[in-house]
């Protein structure tokens, strides 16, 4: 069953991911993407991982997503001179292709020649379910986990700071 | 160690509740005066100074392991604390003059003395690292905030991009450690590092890639390119603040780690730390001679002074080890090598500051930092307390005699040479000499020029009263550094070797 959900969920991503970059309007493209993140997110369920599967799609599928379709919206198409157009019609892709394939033929090789270990054992109970995390985020990695909230904010401060005029500053 | 209770918490709780309790009051209360938020800033570490002495003492974790608090931490909470309120009087002198009204700069303080808080008590990879971020985002727009400044924009951008490339680096040799020892606490690391035969490529490596990231923090040789740029853009009192707290925050957290990765560390890396140490100080020194403006003049010094404090940890892990006399040597070198570099620290620090006071004083033309060394012709005859105190101030970084300068080189030459790196201590003495010249002209121009029509003048009083004060600091501390470095000899027994 594993498996069979495995092999599904990974040719569907590749479906995805080839029909992403193949697409002509941006829009389709995007909603490729979408399914390919989709699908990324069966295979992390399959590795017992829930919570990271659920984070996939409520991040990436509903956040980052959605701000990409608005933005591809807005922009209604990215507007190209000629000299990026035909820098758009090398044969760029060779480029892009060959070191993944690269990678895939190594690693495959490598696996081929040591066989495939086992790394670690059996997963404990409840390993990647949203419980596991929160006592970890909350409990061990409390401390750095509030620390996160102030470098964010104090990236949003720097932003604000850098990014507007004097007068147009919210607190002045 | 022993796990500690949330009152060894405050100090920090105070500094981090204290940059919100600064943004919330300058954005909802209109009736305040501009200088009010320097004074809530200041309250607020004093507050956290006072809370550090009157609360916890003793040693321990807290928070699973995540922060290690003592004499250590207490040490350069003071450290930091103390220079933060010293850079608010700088800053909230300078605004209320000419209008350069920068409010974000105290809440973007507190949270880099916070994140420099963390870094110092570190005691597992991930509060290393969100310490060290911390600090580095506040303090890359503390350079780079000044709207409408082409330079600080410059060079908020450069420390930026730099930045964030070395902290790639740092992350990487931090994941490599963390894949060597299966855990991210530094005891879990180290008990990995003293069990069995360690993977010497994954340590190896993961400990070089860490070295360069801390070597950009602190501008060791090859990874100080940004350092004159980012000192002579940022306005002055940002700059003292960058060259003093942030390279003593980078210092705390190599000592620490250093300490901690001992053996293995000194093993491989000992040449190649041997040779940047020297690189550093002498091509601080060098290119310093031929700096026309004081601002990179003083980045390039406290590059060389990078060079210095890196000779004190070259001291402490010298590679001798041997039987159980030699244990008992190298524990003593290490202690004389530990106090003599947080000595250094502090009186860099104190020094540095009063330079950069000055400076910050002078530059009271809008949007102008006085840094062309010609302009400071006549100041003796101007504002003689201003031409004494920056004289004193560059006096002492020289390494001259009475001045704490001197005895801070004193003590980390005087811990190489037991180490038994003679060399190292001979260049290093050279190159002070190399170091007097540079800082005498400056005090020629002052002493010796008639005053220019061009020539910088500044009226800022408490500015000048507080750089005044930290030159009778350098003096007093010159003269009677016995109680300072006794705290800094009690605070590295602590410290485990």
């Amino acid at each position: 069953m594993e498996t069979i959900l495995f092999w599904l969920c990974g040719a569907l991503m590749v479906l995805g991911g080839v029909m992403t970059v193949t697409q002509r309007s941006a829009v389709i493209s995007a909603v490729w993407l979408i399914f390919a993140f989709v699908c990324a997110a069966g295979i992390f369920a399959i590795l017992d991982a829930p919570f990271v599967a659920i984070m996939q799609v409520l991040v990436y599928v509903g956040a980052i997503m959605v701000l990409f379709l608005f933005v591809i919206m807005m922009l209604q198409g990215p507007v190209l001179d000629n000299e990026k157009r035909r820098l758009l019609k090398l044969p760029l892709w060779p480029a892009v292709a060959i070191p993944p394939v690269a990678v895939l033929v190594l690693v495959g090789g490598w696996i081929r020649r040591t066989g495939t270990r086992d790394f670690g054992g059996t997963v404990p109970e409840g390993f990647g379910q949203p419980a596991a995390v929160a006592e970890l985020l909350l409990g061990r990695y409390l401390l750095a986990f509030e620390l996160v909230s102030i470098v964010l904010l104090v990236a949003i401060v720097g932003a604000l700071a850098i990014g507007k005029e004097a007068r147009k500053l919210p607190w002045k | 160690m022993p796990e500690l209770g949330g009152a060894a918490l405050w100090p920090y709780l105070i500094v981090g509740g204290g940059g919100l309790l600064v943004m919330v009051v300058d954005s909802f209360v209109r009736t305040l005066k501009k200088d009010h938020l320097s004074y809530l800033t200041m309250f607020v570490l004093i507050a956290a100074i006072a809370v550090q002495i009157a609360g916890e003492t003793r040693e321990g974790t807290v928070l699973h392991g995540m922060l290690v608090t003592g004499a250590y931490a207490r040490f350069f909470n003071f450290l930091f604390a103390g220079i933060g309120v010293v850079t608010t009087i700088f800053a909230g002198g300078i605004f209320d003059r000419d209008g350069r009204h920068r409010p974000e700069v105290y809440p973007l303080l507190l949270f880099t003395v916070l994140g420099m808080m963390v870094l110092a008590a570190a005691n597992d990879l991930m509060t290393l690292f969100l310490g060290l971020e911390t600090m580095s985002l506040a303090t890359y727009v503390l350079a780079g905030g000044v709207r409408g400044d082409v330079r600080s924009s410059e060079a908020g951008f450069k420390y930026l991009v730099l930045g964030g490339f070395s902290s790639a680096f740092l992350l990487m040799g931090m994941a490599l450690l963390y894949g060597f020892a299966g855990d991210t606490g530094f005891a879990g690391i180290s008990a990995a590092m003293t069990q069995g035969e360690p993977d010497t490529i994954l340590v190896t490596l993961g400990m070089g890639l860490m070295l360069v990231g801390f070597g950009f923090k602190v501008a060791l040789v090859p990874f100080h390119m940004w350092t004159p740029d980012v000192y002579d853009g940022a306005p002055a009192y940002i700059t003292g603040f960058m060259a003093t707290a942030v390279k003593a925050a980078g210092f705390a957290i190599l000592l620490r780690w250093v300490v901690l990765m001992q053996p293995q560390l000194a093993f491989v890396w000992y040449p190649v730390l041997a040779v940047l140490a020297v690189l550093t100080m002498s091509v601080g020194n060098v290119v310093a001679i031929v700096q026309s403006n004081i601002k990179r003049m003083l980045a390039w010094s406290s590059i060389a002074h990078a060079g210095y404090l890196f000779l004190g940890l070259l001291a402490l892990m010298s590679p001798a080890r041997g039987g159980s006399d030699a244990m008992m040597r190298t524990r003593e070198m290490g202690e004389a090598a530990g106090s003599g570099l947080l000595f250094y620290l502090i009186a860099y620090s104190v020094m540095n500051l009063a330079a950069f006071g000055v400076v910050n004083v002078l530059s009271s033309e809008r949007g102008k930092e006085a840094d062309d060394i010609n302009r400071y012709a006549g100041l003796s005859r101007r504002r003689p307390v201003a031409a004494a105190v920056l004289a004193v101030a560059l006096l002492s970084l020289a390494g001259i005699p009475p001045f704490v300068g001197f005895m801070a080189k004193f003590y980390v030459f005087a811990a190489v040479v037991r180490a038994g790196l003679v060399p190292l201590a001979i260049i290093g003495v050279i190159n002070s000499l190399v170091s007097v010249y540079y800082y005498l002209r400056v005090i020629v121009v002052m002493y010796m020029n008639e005053p220019a029509e061009d020539s910088y003048d500044g009226t800022e009083w408490v500015s000048f009263v507080t750089a005044g004060a930290l030159a009778l600091l350098v003096i007093y501390l010159g003269v009677r550094p016995d109680a300072f470095h006794h705290a800094a000899e009690v605070v590295v027994r602590q410290l485990p070797f």
